[in-house]
């Protein structure tokens, strides 16, 4: 038993965190002496029910479909694996759809990586390029001379 | 839950008609949308099922198992859809009043009202000051339960419940007043 007596201010916090109901007191004992004794103490419990019961009157909730739950959770162990992996991405917490939607980008990058690098094609492409362009010059060459000689005179 | 463990889908049946309905008071009472309700608590039945095998009954109860997984639940429905339900005044809602006590309609538009303002209060009180009051309040959770369930130090809980009480008591004081009153 404790024989501390408790202050208001004491009371005040045990109400406010274990509420009006004097059996979730760790401190019982001294808060009902002090409720016996102290004015204060009492207006503060009877605030401290009001509010309680204000809530419980206040709050009401329907009656819970039990059956219906039951019933739709035998439905749902009995779904299939491409349900359940809907399910799996669908009910579950953000990063799961985050991650399919990522998936084909991620997808994409280990493909490419997967390709040759692309060094050599351009060495080639850059090769074919000068060719075409020594070859147009001569060509070019070639027909101013023809021209020049009447060649191509009407 | 043992039989649960074991694949028996009969007890997670016999679990759901034991524990169903606090788990469903609690997730209304945090999430007043009847579909989104009726969604959570079979999605944490299936989770009940799925991770049987995680449960140790010489770390917790099921029930607190049970309502750490509904309220884990509910806080990823709300992450996920980005909004804070207001709690409805739905006429659905079972008053337990019964019609001989039925008050005159002005006592009734102040009870309505009052009501309402109770529901405001609560629903704007942040997230986990709500779950640790309607814990305690609604199911007799003891504080240390109500710590396990949200997964925080009971020194936490008994501040988000000094801190929700003191909101309410000075949001409500009007009407804690009127209910003495009228005592």
């Amino acid at each position: 038993m404790s024989t501390t007596e408790m202050t208001v201010h004491a009371f005040t916090r045990m109400l406010e965190r274990h509420g009006a109901d004097a059996s979730r007191w760790p401190e019982r004992q001294a808060a009902e002496r002090l409720v016996v004794r102290d004015a204060k103490a009492r207006q503060l419990l009877e605030e401290a029910r009001g509010l309680e019961d204000l809530l419980r009157a206040s709050l009401p909730v329907p009656n819970p479909t039990a059956a219906r739950m039951r019933a739709d959770v035998r439905g749902r162990l009995s779904t299939g694996p491409s349900q359940q992996l809907i399910d799996w991405f669908d009910r579950g917490p953000l990063w799961r759809p985050l991650m399919a939607a990522l998936l084909p980008l991620g997808l994409g990058f280990v493909l490419g990586l997967g390709f040759p690098e692309p060094a050599a094609d351009d060495d080639l492409i850059a090769a074919v390029s000068l060719l075409a362009f020594d070859q147009g010059t001569y060509l070019d060459e070639s027909l101013n001379a023809s021209v020049e000689g009447g060649e191509y005179a009407p | 839950m043992a039989r649960v463990q074991a694949r028996d889908s009969e007890a997670l049946e016999h679990l759901m008609v034991r524990h169903g309905g606090a788990l469903h008071s609690y997730l209304y009472r945090m999430n007043p949308n009847p579909s989104d309700v009726d969604e959570l608590g079979q999605e944490a039945f299936l989770r009940v099922w799925q991770h049987a095998g995680r449960w140790r009954p010489e770390r917790a109860r099921f029930s607190t198992w049970l309502f750490r997984i509904g309220h884990n639940l509910c806080i990823d429905r709300h992450r996920k859809y980005r909004w804070i339900a207001p709690i409805k005044t739905d006429e659905t809602v079972e008053t337990a009043e019964p019609t001989s006590l039925r008050r005159a309609p002005d006592q009734a538009f102040e009870e309505e009202q009052r009501r309402q303002a109770v529901r405001r209060a609560v629903a704007e009180l942040p997230e986990r000051q709500r779950s640790a009051l309607l814990l305690c309040q609604f199911h007799g959770m003891s504080n240390q339960q109500v710590a396990d369930i949200l997964e925080i130090s009971l020194a936490a809980v008994e501040s988000l419940l000094a801190r929700a009480r003191r909101a309410l008591k000075e949001q409500l004081v009007q009407f804690i007043n009127t209910d003495q009153a009228t005592q």
